[in-house]
């Protein structure tokens, strides 16, 4: 920028005339004097940059790391509470915010709070917030959630606050702080996302991103300015300087790289020293005996039947074909409730037919198959801790009744416990070990570190799901190896689901956030894995469509893993170099 | 040139309130997170009319009671206290010896960056000198950033008008530790009488000093404010000229209605009908011809590239600063010369050089042999016959 170019700079030294005045009525005593001087540098200084709330957070919830401290701090007070937080992926942006949004409570400059997310990971950033830094937030999935103008603290899909619904009340208010997770869904200024951030009010705000450039270098001046107006100057004068014509490379990095940082922080995973354990998966697949074959077959020609006629059922349909293969008890419960319910599309005869051949199954090979992994724990691990994971309260039920019978040490933790029951249940299994069978409200900040074995009994139809239940046990802390193992009934769609598509898309071993990125392409593109799962099975004419679609979904799916790691590798390359991140010093 | 400002923390906080009211003679009970402080019958604070109260460490202000104050950096009585005393004392006296530096002497860099070692030094006073230590504060105010203000701390000989940096720290680190007790600085002589004049002279000089000191942070600001501003005349301009498009729009419709009008006047044959086309015909005619004034008017701000505009918002956008001295010290301090003993290998030699007790060597010092002036690229050398230094051995 020319000097000429510059705005005027108007300079006037004003008369010290209470100082010569003061001189005349003679000087102070040193040690009056010596305050005078102290009150006016502290009175100048930034107003307290010290984060108080780091104290209130309980270590045992959450470990905080240095390079996410200092990106908290950086951002409440060196960039005035307005940052896009860019970190590499797994170096826990949602943990800058928690400590960044828990300051702001304990300053109270907080009355109104909106985190707008992908439409999967909203609860999970809800959990995060309540358990990590005790930070109560509705979420719009939530019962009690009844409009963007009803609450104080909302955690919400960024698509339902645009929808037509709730986009006025989400426009009127004047919010203390928005959040706003995977900014880059706002690297578009034509898109409906974008004008909504755009028209929202707010005094602080928080983007995230791993990837603040998705396809050209203009989704990074969207994103800043939608946080700092004018950084940039106008769209013309950044393409002008910045980018060079084939849109692949910066020019004027020094200059950019200036003005980036003061808005954008972005640590590297190189730098933010966090070393996580190997992982070791071990997969099962079990021949399930004739039996509990005929019933899997007998409820996937009934939830595909029922279907076809009725797809309100969906819900209650999708809930039978995953509780078929996770045990007959949770299978019996949810058909037992829908012969009681009086609904005339109630299939009554089928729903009968599958309870005899519940009866029929005399013994249940996950069960057993369970007793070869607690049996190897005992012999290896210490305590002989094990942590076995299932959706279904009633398959809880019976794992813990066998286990029981074979005098194994166990303990059942599910959501029915008080919050303080939770805490006796995992300290009581810290000390005594054995197996703990837990249903997946074992959620987010609960720490399981001592011990390092897991079995997935049953699987998640989402993935993110099951990244939580190996974020139980394998995170920052974690010293030994984790070992993960998944049972699955051969034939079954648990089969389909492992195999084809959580080994395709190696989830087993994503390094932690990468998933997170992957399904927040999936949604963007308008997809929901449960959905695809269902539709593909409810659809299928035979099992070689049924093995086609799912190879499919899988090739989707590796895609989408392939276009997430290419603007990662694309990010990591226009930022390398850059120094935006913790200082060396 | 020191930036003077203190962060704001609670350990800030604390110590200037204990050492200000211990300073004023009041009596503190420390229980923890709990002071009970009792001022002295004939003080009084004047944003309080409480003479004895607690102070609590760390809590909120909501959370106390009657005759309870909370004692934090966001706390209305750490802001009034800071406010009270910030205008209570600004002009005071400090003196700085040999003995307050602890004999701690400042070396200057080609020393330092030599092979030579100082085996001794002594400091042989001449004369004591006056420098006035000033805390200018410098206002940043433009109307698309916050109002900015900078504190910085200069120190300027009040008869050779010379800027003393290193003094500035010595008395920085001599008065400013708001948290330890500072050293009690000599008493005073009298010795340092500075005319008005003076005073008035070396604060013009601070103000002048203090505004260099920040000119990189002035010149970020100004290019802040300057970005703001290009980007509030982008906006115009894009205005301008969607309404330069619209307005032609609207003049070639008007221009098809006119002929549209034209063919029709040309057909009707009643005569009455005839005149209300050729009254509407008019009117649109003036309506167009409005437009089209309003049409040159803009292009011909288009075409000077809205000069004045440009102007107008670039002056809205222009940086007003100001400075303002808030404190100043009288300082005495002593003028001299140092006697220092070099040692390199096997030789030693004393060498005399201009100093200042609390800034150091003053001005240049050549080369005995050469002539060529020392620094830290060309250090001082020993040789067996005398001094020399990098250029000429």
């Amino acid at each position: 920028m020319g000097k000429q170019d510059l705005v005027d700079i108007d300079i006037s030294h004003d008369d010290p005339d209470d100082i010569i005045e003061a001189d005349s009525s003679g000087v102070s005593d040193f040690s009056f004097h010596r305050q005078t001087v102290v009150a006016n540098r502290v009175l100048a200084g930034q107003p307290d940059t010290e984060l108080r709330s780091l104290s209130h957070v309980d270590e045992e919830q959450v470990k905080l790391l240095e390079h996410q401290v200092d990106t908290a701090y950086r951002a409440l007070f060196e960039m005035d509470g307005k940052a896009l937080l860019a970190d590499e992926v797994g170096l826990g942006k949602t943990i800058e915010v928690g400590m960044i949004l828990k300051e702001m409570h304990y300053r109270e400059t907080d009355d109104s709070v909106l985190i707008l997310t992908p439409a999967q990971l909203a609860k999970q950033w809800q959990a995060e917030m309540q358990e990590k830094f005790g930070l109560e937030f509705v979420c719009n999935y939530d019962n009690e959630f009844t409009g963007f103008d009803a609450h104080d603290h909302i955690i919400a899909s960024i698509d339902t606050a645009k929808s037509d619904r709730y986009r006025h009340t989400v426009l009127a208010r004047e919010w203390d702080v928005l959040v706003l997770d995977e900014a880059h869904y706002v690297k578009n200024e034509e898109t409906d996302r974008y004008d909504l951030i755009d028209k929202m009010t707010y005094d602080y705000a928080f983007f995230l991103t791993a990837t603040p450039i998705q396809n050209e270098l203009t989704d990074l001046y969207n994103i800043v300015s939608l946080l700092r107006p004018g950084l940039f100057g106008s769209r013309d004068t950044f393409r002008h300087y910045v980018v060079n014509r084939n849109q692949e490379t910066v020019v004027n990095r020094d200059e950019l790289q200036n003005r980036l940082g003061q808005v954008m922080i972005r640590n590297r995973r190189e730098d933010a020293d966090i070393d996580f354990t190997d992982r070791i998966i071990d997969t099962r697949t079990f021949e399930p005996s004739v039996a509990e074959m005929d019933l899997y077959n007998s409820v996937s020609d009934y939830v595909r039947e029922a279907y076809s006629q009725d797809q309100g059922q969906k819900l209650v349909l999708m809930l039978l074909q995953k509780e078929v293969v996770s045990s007959p008890a949770a299978l019996e419960q949810t058909i037992r409730m829908q012969l009681e319910d009086r609904n005339e599309l109630t299939h009554r005869d089928e729903l009968r037919t599958i309870l005899d051949k519940i009866e029929a199954i005399d013994t249940v090979t996950k069960q057993e198959r369970l007793f070869d992994i607690v049996e190897e724990a005992r012999e290896h691990v210490d305590m002989g801790r094990v942590i076995v994971f299932t959706q279904f309260r009633p398959t809880q039920r019976e794992v813990i009744k066998t286990l029981d019978e074979q005098e194994y040490t166990t303990h059942a933790f599910h959501g029915g416990h008080s919050s303080q029951e939770k805490e006796d249940i995992v300290e009581r299994f810290e000390e005594e070990g054995g197996v703990l069978v837990s249903t997946d409200s074992m959620s987010e900040g609960r720490n399981l570190q001592f011990s390092n074995i897991m079995v997935n009994y049953d699987l998640p139809w989402n993935p993110m799901r099951v990244e939580q239940r190996i974020g139980r046990i394998h995170r920052i802390g974690q010293k030994r190896e984790v070992y993960i193992f998944n049972m699955g009934l051969k034939n079954t769609i648990e089969e389909y689901v492992l195999d084809r598509l959580y080994h395709k898309i190696d989830l087993f071993q994503q390094t932690v956030g990468e998933l997170s990125t992957i399904l927040s392409r999936l949604e963007d593109s308008g997809q929901s894995f449960e959905d695809e799962i269902f539709d593909r099975l409810v659809d299928a004419d035979s099992e070689v469509d049924l093995e086609n679609d799912f190879d499919a979904m899988a090739v989707d799916l590796e895609e989408q893993k392939e276009l997430a790691q290419k603007v990662q590798n694309f990010n990591t390359g226009v930022f390398e170099g850059f120094d935006l991140g913790t200082d060396d010093d | 040139m020191t930036d003077a400002s203190h962060p704001v923390t609670q350990r800030a906080i604390e110590g200037f309130t204990r050492s200000y009211l211990r300073t004023i003679g009041a009596s503190i009970r420390d229980e923890g997170h709990r002071w009970h402080i009792q001022l002295p019958s004939h003080v009084e604070l004047d944003f309080l009319e409480k003479a004895e109260f607690d102070l609590l460490l760390e809590v909120d202000e909501t959370e106390t009671g009657e005759d309870e104050l909370a004692l934090s950096p966001d706390s209305r009585f750490a802001r009034q206290l800071l406010s009270e005393v910030a205008d209570q004392f600004p002009v005071g006296t400090i003196t700085v010896t040999t003995e307050q530096v602890e004999g701690d002497y400042s070396y200057p860099d080609w020393i330092l960056e030599s092979d030579a070692q100082v085996e001794s030094a002594n400091f042989v006073p001449y004369y004591d000198r006056t420098a006035l230590f000033v805390l200018v504060d410098i206002g940043v105010e433009t109307v698309s950033e916050y109002q900015r203000d900078f504190l910085e701390a200069v120190t300027v000989d009040t008869n050779s008008l010379e800027v003393l940096p290193n003094l500035t720290t010595t008395v920085s680190d001599i008065m400013f530790d708001p948290i330890e007790e500072p050293i009690e600085p000599a008493p005073e002589d009298g010795s340092s009488e500075v005319s008005i004049e003076s005073i008035e002279k070396s604060l013009k000089d601070a103000q002048e000093v203090a505004l260099e000191a920040v000119e990189d942070s002035l010149q970020q600001t100004r290019e802040e404010a300057t970005r703001a501003a290009e980007v509030e005349f982008e906006e115009y301009r894009e205005l301008q000229e969607q309404q330069l498009d619209d307005v032609q729009d609207e003049i070639s419709s008007l221009t098809d209605r006119i002929q549209e009008l034209a063919r029709d006047i040309d057909e009707v044959t009643e005569q009455q009908e005839r005149v209300e086309l050729l009254q509407r015909r008019n009117e649109l005619q003036s309506e167009q011809e409005s437009l089209e004034s309003e049409r040159d008017q803009l292009l011909e701000e288009k075409q000077n590239g809205y000069r004045e505009k440009r102007s107008k918002i670039f002056r809205r956008h222009s940086l007003e600063v100001s400075t303002v001295p808030v404190t100043t010290t009288v300082v005495t301090y002593e003028r001299g010369e140092l006697d220092i003993r070099l040692q390199q290998r096997n030789h030693s030699e004393s060498i005399r050089v201009p100093y200042a007790v609390g800034e150091g060597v003053t001005g240049s010092v050549s080369c005995e042999n050469c002539g060529e002036q020392l620094n830290e690229v060309n250090s001082i050398r020993l040789t067996t016959e005398a001094f020399g230094c990098g250029s000429c051995q």
